[in-house]
């Protein structure tokens, strides 16, 4: 039985991926699992420089998951890959996606270029999707024409293959998915979170210090996998499905739809122990449906 | 991570090792009050007896980091202890060797997606009490809950450090914030600390504890809002507002306990913070993960972004940048 998914020459054993956000820098989750049980993750949202982030609160929930405005705080890249990285070897053994951000197009070119460098970097996430910044981010994922700017410049300077994370706040996601594809994105990251709010019930006023956050969790699972089945049949480049999986079916479900490997998220937070628990669904279901090769089934709602 | 005692060798107050088990090797890191991490050591499991770090020709205590887990723990009672204010006594596995007082545990509540950060109030043996006040759904559901298992992550977050206070320690406590409290007030008597408490409540119908710290045989005093006493003024009454404390109670509390003492307002007390003041208050957030991963409950401090899940929830006041919070 084979899980091994090719992510344009990344080869990974399995198709599971901590989503950027849920995973830190991979040493989170070291008491609980051994984290080379992942295919691989994604490193939180990178900037050039350090970044604070957003006042508390940065976290709601709702019937279906979460929302948070965490708004991209990390330590910069240069600490990422100085101080993170080594100490990341000496328990993860598989090469990380690096995911990166920026509040203008030189940012991203620049961040980019230094992780590409990195060995352990098997994969540049290019993440045009954040929206919890007032600059870059989500606005950047919005834009074809600036997206495109972006990818290109950064395809300039890396030899890494590229991948766009792109939003559900795109107005027309086929295009932009079209675009990005014709641009040289070597694949795609369906989807960075949606854009949604609360309120506390007894002020009226929004809970989030940022007013709106990133929804996720099982409640947008339909939502992200349409989006999907949408996008596959528009371009021809690998696509890393998100949003909301929570269990091995949904794994399969959005492979179908068209991902070719998945990202998870929120269910990590709530259970840190979901990686290895999808995983042995995710190998049960294979026996059931008679799955002999995991790479075969991309797709196959489109046949 | 959870400093525990694994090897008294020779105790050297800065410094601290921590011993962390990853499959077959065991590292251990040293690091400084400030967690700075000095050094890195690694060695075959199982370590024997004579076991002991030396660092620049010091021997250093080590500790054992326990790793956090969750744990079907079961519910022995929950039961209402004051207007909305319920215990929720847990049992199952041996705590006093798991959880040190300021740590908390983080409830996975049936039907609700992210867990309930709680503090534990007191630790005995197989059992662990969690006060808890019914704030929203989650709470909500959490009351109606009487027997079966609940699925609980701990040990979460760093706890109070008994150690950096000298023979005295005044803990005080504001609303539900008195909860982790009572543990850490067990604990400074089992070290033969000379223990002041103030505990402070909207009510007098608010009040909880109170029998249990008689039992404990501390000097305590209660004051309540309706009486026109808070926590702030009962300290200056007793003559002990320069005494180093530990605390945990509503952010403008503890605003307060770190401001000069003649400060009126609180927006004058936000200014005239009182550097020489000493003080461990536990903070509180909305949490994504309780265990550091998703970054949504950090804060800025004069030593950079912290979370208060992970490096807190108990902080050195100094630390704090009161106009950040």
């Amino acid at each position: 039985m084979g899980q091994n998914i090719d992510l344009s020459g990344m080869m990974i054993d399995n198709p599971l991926i901590p989503a950027s956000g849920a995973f830190g820098y991979g040493m989170d989750y070291q008491d609980f699992f051994d984290v080379n049980e992942v295919g691989t993750f994604c490193t939180k949202g990178t900037t050039l420089h350090p970044h604070k982030g957003n006042p508390l609160p940065r976290i709601a929930e709702y019937s279906g998951g979460m929302l948070n405005c965490v708004g991209l705080e990390n330590p910069g890249v240069e600490t990422v890959v100085r101080e993170y990285f080594p100490k990341l070897r000496n328990t993860y053994h598989k090469k990380v996606i690096a995911n990166v951000c920026g509040f203008s197009v030189d940012d991203y070119i620049k961040t980019a270029e230094i992780f590409d460098r990195e060995e352990c970097v098997g994969l540049i996430e290019l993440n045009i999707s954040c929206p919890n910044v007032h600059a870059g981010g989500a606005a950047f994922g919005k834009d074809p024409s600036i997206a495109s700017e972006i990818l290109t410049e950064v395809k300039k300077v890396c030899r890494k293959p590229v991948y766009v994370k792109c939003t559900p706040q795109c107005p027309d996601l086929v295009l932009m998915c079209k675009t990005l594809e014709a641009s040289g994105a070597d694949g795609l990251v369906l989807l960075n979170t949606w854009l949604g709010m609360r309120l506390d019930i007894r002020t009226g006023k929004p809970i989030l210090s940022n007013i709106t956050g990133g929804v996720s969790g099982p409640g947008i699972f339909p939502l992200s996998l349409y989006k999907i089945y949408e996008v596959y049949k528009n371009v021809n480049i690998p696509i890393i499905g998100c949003g909301g999986i929570s269990n091995g079916r949904d794994v399969i479900e959005m492979m179908s739809a068209g991902a070719s490997a998945i990202e998870i998220g929120t269910e990590l937070l709530t259970d840190p122990m979901a990686l290895p628990r999808i995983k042995k669904e995710l190998s049960e279901l294979m026996d059931t449906y008679n799955i002999t090769e995991l790479s075969e089934i991309i797709g196959r709602a489109h046949k | 991570m959870t400093p525990h005692v694994l090897k008294h060798i020779i105790s050297f107050k800065k410094l601290k090792v921590g011993f962390k088990t990853v499959r077959d090797t065991a590292k251990a890191m040293i690091f400084s009050r400030e967690k700075w991490i000095l050094a890195f050591l690694e060695y075959q499991k199982p370590c024997d007896e004579t076991f002991a770090v030396r660092c620049k020709g010091i021997f250093f205590e080590i500790y054992e980091v326990i790793p956090l887990k969750n744990r079907q723990l079961e519910i022995i009672c929950n039961n209402e202890i004051a207007p909305d204010v319920f215990c929720l006594t847990l049992g199952g596995i041996l705590f006093n060797e798991e959880i040190h007082p300021g740590q908390f545990v983080n409830i996975h509540v049936p039907g609700k997606s992210l867990r309930r950060p709680i503090s534990v109030s007191r630790i005995y043996g197989d059992r662990i009490d969690l006060i808890y006040k019914i704030v929203g759904e989650g709470t909500e559901i959490l009351r109606n809950i009487k027997s079966g298992y609940l699925d609980v992550l701990l040990p979460c977050g760093n706890g109070f450090d008994l150690s950096a206070f000298q023979n005295e320690i005044l803990i005080i406590g504001g609303g539900m914030g008195v909860a982790p409290l009572f543990a850490l007030t067990s604990e400074a008597i089992k070290q033969c600390k000379k223990v002041t408490v103030i505990f402070g409540f909207r009510s007098p119908k608010d009040a909880i504890l109170e029998e249990a710290l008689m039992n404990l045989g501390v000097d305590y005093h209660f004051c309540f809002d309706s009486e026109g006493v808070n926590v702030v003024t009962m300290r200056e009454q007793l003559g002990m507002s320069h005494m180093p404390f530990a605390a945990c109670g509503p952010l403008p509390m503890l605003r307060a306990l770190c401001s000069m003492k003649d400060a009126d307002t609180v927006h004058e007390r936000q200014n005239l913070i009182n550097d020489d003041i000493y003080g461990q208050l536990s903070l509180e957030a909305r949490m994504g993960c309780g265990f550091g991963a998703c970054m949504g409950c950090s804060i800025e401090t004069k030593q950079g972004m912290k979370r208060i899940c992970k490096e807190g929830p108990v902080f050195n006041s100094k630390e704090i940048l009161w106009d950040k919070i």
